[in-house]
């Protein structure tokens, strides 16, 4: 029996979620901003992982997803705490202030 | 179109929305309660999938503690109010950025609009497994040495003397270049599972040490997804030499609910007109049965009834625990009605094995054969001729505990993600914890204040201990010899 | 009482020694002086006590050898499958080494005691203490091995320990450090010729037999011996061993009479097992079965034993074919088993011919060669000439030293090794006439050369080389029992001669520190300061001495003891000894009419009447007359440790000479020691003796060596007795001070050749060491410095490189190599400054390129499926 959402639907809005996130990314300055949108995207690419998942009948799927999240949570504490550390040293968390790796 | 793909569309809709929203507003913190939105929608989509542990942790990680960590910062920084519009140093990044994304929706989606669609899921190749439970009644005749009787209590060893069949179970066809033989099983014996390809097969049961069929070949179709036991039964046919039956039992992989354990019941042994039940016979070991109106009914707890032999196994769960268990046959009385006709009433019950400390485990499934065998010579003076020993009848499936199939958990839930976890991917869980680790540890260094305060403070300490040490000198007028801190070369020019 | 299991012992004769050597040398600083003299002195008498057990089950066993296991750890020492080299790290236990054990760890023990006196004081004491038990411990294996390597890792081990303790005061600060040093090195170096010798010898011993062993496992070394002395009968073969010597020295008979004989024996050989084998079964219960299992389960001794405490006791009879070697193919046997299968095969035999690759030689030959070079090797360690010019100086190490190495162990190894291999000796006449002569040229030379020595110990170095003289001479003679008697009673009467003289010296030394009155005690150290006080005075000149009899009575009476002996005094133990050396050269020259016997008992007769009388001359000059320095007339007697040592050896210096009484002689049955005692104790390990009637002593020989000897005394106290021992004894410089013989016109001559000790050391100086330095510095100077170094070196090769470097250096290396891998820098230098405005270093331009690359990466990846899709 075919499921009832039919996965290519969750792979759309996964990919649609994956699109906003990146736009996100690259549009807004605020580094904390741009953070949230990483989030998001991971979030996207999480739910197409979970679809396929359903689609092949595999946990492994739930089991990648659950990296990622353990993943993104290290990650945000890192750039959570390299945003404090950069605040404190610059007094702005605007990503276009950044820019000492100038070639 | 069905209420599902209404709720997606909706929840679908409601995350997009509230990831444009997030981008788009200039607070922060607006941006952050967006996000929160986005992610429980996720997470609703997360339980359309099947997925209700994933759901559970991206509410409670994601949505929950790492949103609040977010928003900590933000209103630890104050930077809910961004500078976004200050700088503005790439305009054309705008248009850039905006043609790239679409460009990958399109390289992403052109398939998927164009009507392609995934392949379905097909099911996993069907697994076979071969059982014997033959009797060989040649055996029975003439026996070659008495057996012995087995008069341990452990109901789960197999009489020492078995008067089993050696089997050779061939498989062949579908698309196998050459036939799958389950060489030399002995009586009781249940072979590990093969998996095959899906497809028409023919099995061929043979005796090992003849090698002649021993029953006619029988065309069977495995499909994907099938767990298959091929049961051999019956006595063998003195005349014909072919087995009275093969049955295929559809066995399955998924979980029984509510943590009970289930039964797959199988009658190889009685006359196919006496139906067998299984009850659990309770603490006082005695069949409790009750009569009314002359027809006698069994009050404890019947696991399953009406088990025909030879026909498909009755499945019957029961939770999980240990019981002592009876399989349990009706005693007939044949009368005659005013017709002419016989008719056959039920008068009594009798036990015709127990099954003591029997244990049902979860997420189990467990074959129960109930097969002829013999163990003793017959007691009683009834003794048919051809048949001098009566059997004495006794459950393959008891002594063979590890042919219980282990049910697949259900999917997506925290049990199934967990023994994965657990298993599997035992090392990705343990690197993943170490990363963590050291994430902990790179905030605090990342963090830290510099270092060069924490020094100074410690030298204020020091400068004040050295007059201290003088003045207690002076003023007890004693000779306390404190051993002088020493400072760094440093210091001292200071 | 059994005794079976007591040769399973050794292997701890030598590893206690060799416990106290390395407790003394790792942990000896930290030790006192009593402590660490304990240690060695304990280690030393423990092993005496068990080489006695040891000694005690040989000679209960009839002098039955056996091959001793170690356990478990020097199993298969060096072996190599590939070549079927096997050596094995085994011990032999039998009657030679029985004696040297005894000798080794008897008189080590003494001399261990003695030292505790003698080395009080001494800031290396520890050290001293350590290389005398490792001295003990290479001495032990050296004599107790069961092939030539292990003998020879002994042999290198004594030279070496001889080498640390000549030279063991050469800290000594100034000339006299380096006479240390020097006399060190001179042993050394003279040893090594020897040891070329010995190395050639062990090879073609290898090359020979393709065993280094002495005897197999199981092997019986003396079967006609066994054989009697288990009651198995006779060996008809009596008489074949001087058969053979006479083949062998007599004319090469024709060929056909050889095969004859050879067939002969063979039958004769046939016949008598037959007869063996009855006797065996008639006879069997007299004898015993002695098989010794080791730890390894090997059968180690197979060897019969009989005699009254034995029989009855033991019901297994001893099988004949357990002592006829009858079990093992005769390349199993050991190298002595082997030499007699060789000679028994009939002359121009295919099997006798040993090949050399592009030559082959006659077993005889080989045999000869073997012996040639094994001398060459005793001459060096036994001080034989042409080597002996080590020893006098090796008397620079410290007086227990000379006495345990130089006089009564280290320099009778060759004498050992010579005896050990008797059976070579036996069938080798030509070799044993070369040795014969060497030694008793050697005895006289030595003899003479002692007359005219001044140093105390160097008279008893010279002495040493002679009577080491005496008994290569007498191994020459093919006396080897008296050679090995020889040995021990010298052993005993020369340690005590020594460790007199290092009494006297000792004393001497004192008296002279005492007598000019040093501000602090010198008790203690004066070993220490005798180089910062050192003065012309030399203790050890006997032209400081005289009058030491009434200061150190003990001393005195215990070294006349030792004279006597060494003189040959009747019923001291030399006269023992030695008259029976001269009794062999008679009988080898009067009825056996060999050449070598006549000039064996001249030379030997005339050293000694040398012998007596430089022994009487040293007597006078240093005990007697008036105290001629200070130190000879403030001389204190010795300590206990060192005096009662002196009193043990001078008991047994009178005594052990009656252990081997002839037959007829006087004293026979002294002790209640049999006749011969020595002699049929030895027979088990010495083939050639069994068969041989003992000879009777020689009443003619005896008197005329002793009248000899008393008329040399006689002499010598004419000369020298009292006062007359100098003239110009008062000249406060001791060079004027004269020997008498000097002094006599008639005799100067003669006694100045022996003071310059006959110019040996300057004979070698110009024909060999002058030549060398001549060499060496032609080769250093010339060759090595102007040709190699200035010329081929600083010119020929360092400009050719020079030019070479500088051709490759500026137009390859720099030109071509470095514009190279500069170009290639400046490449991408240029390139990257070119890229680098890439690098904004701002994160959303990177983020832009990395989204393009998706969008890149992504269309490719599915540009498959967008073609099929249009396609459609």
């Amino acid at each position: 029996m075919p499921p009832a959402v039919p996965t290519e639907f969750f792979v759309m809005l996964s990919m649609i979620l994956f699109a906003l996130g990146a736009m996100g990314v690259l549009l807004r300055k605020n580094a904390i901003l741009v953070f949230m949108s990483v989030e998001l995207m991971l979030n996207s690419a999480n739910l197409a992982l979970a679809a396929f998942a359903r689609q092949w009948n595999e946990m492994d799927g739930h089991i990648f997803v659950f990296f990622v999240m353990t993943v993104a949570a290290a990650e945000v504490a890192i750039g959570l705490a390299l945003i404090v550390a950069i605040f404190r040293h610059k007094q702005s968390i605007n990503i276009d202030d950044l820019h000492q790796l100038e070639g | 179109m069905s209420i599902e793909v209404l709720l997606f569309i909706a929840f679908g809709g409601l995350a997009i929305a509230f990831a444009v929203g997030m981008i788009l507003s200039k607070n922060a913190v607006h941006s952050a309660l967006f996000l929160i939105g986005n992610f429980g929608c996720v997470a609703f989509m997360f339980l359309m999938l099947n997925a209700p542990f994933i759901s559970m942790v991206q509410i409670a990680v994601y949505a929950g503690a790492i949103m609040v960590l977010f928003l900590f910062v933000i209103m630890l920084l104050g930077a809910e109010k961004t500078t976004d519009t200050t700088s503005q140093r790439f305009p054309w990044l705008t248009g850039v950025a905006t043609f790239l994304t679409i460009s990958l929706l399109i390289a992403l989606g052109l398939p998927l609009l164009s009507g392609f669609t995934l392949p379905a899921y097909q099911g996993a190749d069907p697994l076979v497994r071969v059982t014997n439970a033959a009797v060989d009644p040649t055996l029975l005749i003439s026996p070659e040495t008495p057996p012995t009787a087995d008069t341990s209590e452990d109901a789960e060893a197999l009489p020492e003397i078995v008067y089993g069949l050696h089997l050779t179970v061939q498989i062949s066809g579908g698309t196998l270049a050459a036939p799958v033989v389950f060489d030399d099983i002995l009586f009781g014996e249940t072979t590990d599972f093969a998996s095959l390809p899906a497809g028409d097969y023919t099995v061929t049961l043979l005796r090992t040490d003849t090698g002649s069929p021993v029953a006619r070949p029988l065309p069977v179709t495995f499909a994907n997804g099938q767990v298959l036991t091929l049961t051999a039964f019956g006595e063998l046919d003195l005349n014909t030499s072919t087995l009275v039956d093969l049955e295929i039992v559809q066995n399955s992989l998924e979980a029984p609910q509510n943590a009970e354990g289930r039964l797959l019941l199988f009658n190889g042994y009685t006359d196919p007109f006496v139906p067998l039940s299984l009850v659990d016979l309770g603490g006082n070991r005695a069949l409790d049965i009750r009569t009314t109106d002359g027809t006698p009914a069994i009050i404890d707890p019947v696991l399953a009834e009406d088990i025909r032999y030879g026909e498909a196994p009755i499945v019957a769960t029961y939770p999980k625990g240990t019981y002592t268990l009876a399989i349990v046959q009706p005693i007939f009385t044949i009368s005659q009605t005013e017709s002419g006709d016989q008719r056959r009433t039920i008068s009594d019950y009798e036990i015709i094995h127990e099954l003591n400390n029997f244990t049902i485990n979860a997420d189990e499934e467990l074959p129960l054969l109930l097969v002829k065998n013999g163990l003793q010579p017959v007691t009683d003076d009834t003794a048919q001729p051809g048949l001098q020993a009566a059997p004495i009848f006794e459950f393959q499936s008891v002594v063979l505990r590890d042919s219980a199939i282990q049910t697949n958990p259900t999917f997506g839930s925290p049990g199934g993600v967990g023994l994965i976890l657990f298993t599997t991917y035992l090392l990705p869980v343990n690197l993943v914890g170490l990363l963590l680790l050291v994430a902990l540890i790179g905030v605090i260094i990342v963090t830290r204040p510099f270092g060069e305060k924490q020094q100074r403070r410690g030298n204020i300490r020091r400068k004040v201990s050295r007059p201290l040490v003088s003045v207690i000198n002076q003023q007890t007028g004693s000779d306390v010899v404190v051993e002088q801190p020493k400072l760094p070369a440093g210091e001292e020019q200071k | 009482m059994h005794t079976d299991s007591y040769p399973q012992l050794i292997p701890l004769v030598i590893l206690i020694p060799a416990i106290g050597a390395f407790i003394n040398l790792f942990w000896g600083k930290r030790l006192t002086e009593r402590v660490s003299g304990w240690i060695g002195i304990t280690a030393a008498l423990l092993s005496f006590v068990i080489s006695w057990l040891i000694v005690s089950h040989v000679h209960g066993a009839h002098g039955a050898g056996s091959v001793v296991n170690p356990p478990a750890f020097f199993d298969g020492w060096i072996r190599i499958e590939s070549i079927g080299l096997d050596i094995p790290w085994q011990f032999r236990v039998d009657p030679i080494t029985s004696v040297m054990l005894l000798v080794v760890t008897g008189v080590g023990s003494l001399i261990h005691i003695y030292s505790m006196g003698y080395m009080h004081g001494d800031p290396k004491f520890s050290r001293f203490f350590a290389f005398l038990n490792m001295f003990l411990m290479f001495m032990l294996i050296l004599v107790t091995g069961n092939n030539f390597l292990m003998m020879f890792v002994g042999w290198e081990g004594v030279g070496l320990m001889s080498y640390l303790l000549i030279g063991f005061n050469w800290d000594k600060g100034g000339a006299l450090g380096r006479k240390n040093a020097n006399a060190a090195r001179k042993a050394m170096i003279v040893n090594r010729v020897g040891d070329f010798g010995i190395l050639m010898s062990v090879f073609l011993i290898f090359w020979t037999f393709g065993t280094l062993n002495f005897y197999s496992p199981g092997e019986t070394a003396n079967v006609c011996y066994a054989l009697e002395v288990n009651h198995l009968g006779e060996c008809e073969k009596k008489g074949e061993h001087s058969e053979t010597e006479g083949e062998g020295a007599a004319v090469v008979p024709a060929e056909g009479e050889t095969t004859a004989e050879g067939e002969h024996s063979e039958t004769e050989a046939t016949t008598a097992e037959g007869e063996h084998s009855e006797t065996t079964a008639a006879e069997g219960e007299h004898g015993e079965t002695e098989a010794t299992t080791d730890e390894h389960g090997e059968t180690t001794t197979a060897e019969g034993e009989h005699g009254e405490e034995a029989e009855g006791e033991h019901g297994a009879p001893v099988a004949l074919e357990d002592i006829d070697n009858s079990q093992f193919e005769p390349k199993q046997l050991g190298v002595f088993g082997q030499t007699k299968y060789y000679m028994e095969l009939p002359e121009g035999d295919a099997g006798r011919m040993i090949s050399f690759g592009p030559f082959e030689l006659d077993f005889g030959q080989v045999l000869f060669l073997i012996l040639i070079f094994m001398m060459l090797g005793v001459a060096g360690k036994s001080a034989q000439i042409p080597l002996f010019i080590w020893l006098p100086d090796a008397m620079a190490g410290p007086t227990p030293v000379s006495a345990l190495m130089h006089a009564a162990t280290m320099v009778t190894a060759g004498v050992f090794l010579l005896v050990r291999s008797n059976v070579f000796l036996d069938y080798a006449p030509e070799a044993r006439f070369v040795i014969a002569i060497i030694g008793s040229t050697t005895a006289l030379m030595a003899g003479y050369i002692a007359i005219g020595q001044w140093d105390i110990k160097r008279v008893l170095a010279y002495s040493t080389i002679s009577q080491l003289g005496f008994m290569v001479a007498a191994v020459g003679l093919g006396a080897y029992v008296a050679a090995i008697f020889h040995l021990a009673t010298h052993a005993v009467f020369k340690a005590l001669l020594f460790l007199g003289s290092g009494s006297v010296i000792h004393g001497v030394e004192h008296g002279h520190h005492h007598g000019h009155g040093h501000g602090h005690d010198s008790h203690d150290d004066h070993h220490d300061d005798h180089a910062a006080h050192h003065d012309d005075f030399d203790p050890q000149d006997m032209r400081n001495m005289g009058g030491l009899g009434n200061r150190m009575p003990l001393t005195y009476i215990t070294y006349l003891f030792g004279t006597f002996a060494l003189a040959g005094l009747p019923f001291f133990a030399g006269f023992w000894s030695k008259d029976e050396i001269l009794a062999d050269a008679w009988h080898v020259g009067f009825d056996e009419g060999h050449l070598e016997g006549y000039i064996v008992l001249g030379l030997l007769l005339a050293a000694a009447a040398c012998t007596a009388f430089y022994m009487w001359r040293q007597v006078q000059m240093v005990f007697h007359g008036q105290p001629r320095s200070e130190g000879a007339a403030n001389a204190p007697e010795s300590s206990a440790w060192m005096v009662i040592p002196l009193l043990i050896l001078a008991f047994f210096s009178f005594t052990i000479g009656f252990m081997n009484v002839p037959t007829n002689g006087p004293f026979h049955g002294f002790f209640g020691w049999k006749d011969y005692e020595f002699k049929h104790f030895l027979e088990s390990s010495v083939p050639s003796l069994t068969g041989k009637t003992p000879l009777e002593f020689n009443w003619l020989l005896a008197i005329g060596a002793v009248a000899l000897a008393f008329a040399a005394i006689a002499f010598a106290h004419s000369r020298y007795a009292g006062d007359k021992a100098l003239e110009n004894r008062e000249d406060p410089n001791i060079a004027n001070r004269l020997d008498p013989l000097y002094a006599n016109r008639a005799t100067r001559q003669i006694w100045s050749l022996a003071n310059a000790r006959m110019y040996w050391d300057e004979i070698y100086g110009a024909l060999i060491e002058q030549p060398y330095n001549r060499l060496a510095d032609f080769f250093a100077n010339v060759v090595d410095w102007r040709f190699l170094h200035d010329y081929f070196h600083d010119t020929v090769l360092k400009k050719g490189y020079d030019t070479l470097a500088g051709l490759l250096a500026r137009p390859f290396d720099l030109g071509i190599i470095d514009g190279a891998v500069n170009g290639v820098g400046w490449l991408i230098g240029f390139f990257s400054g070119r890229m680098r405005g890439l690098q904004t270093g701002y994160v959303r331009t990177y983020a832009v390129v990395l989204l393009f690359g998706v969008v890149v990466v992504i269309v490719l990846m599915l540009l498959p499926l967008i073609q099929a899709r249009a396609g459609q």
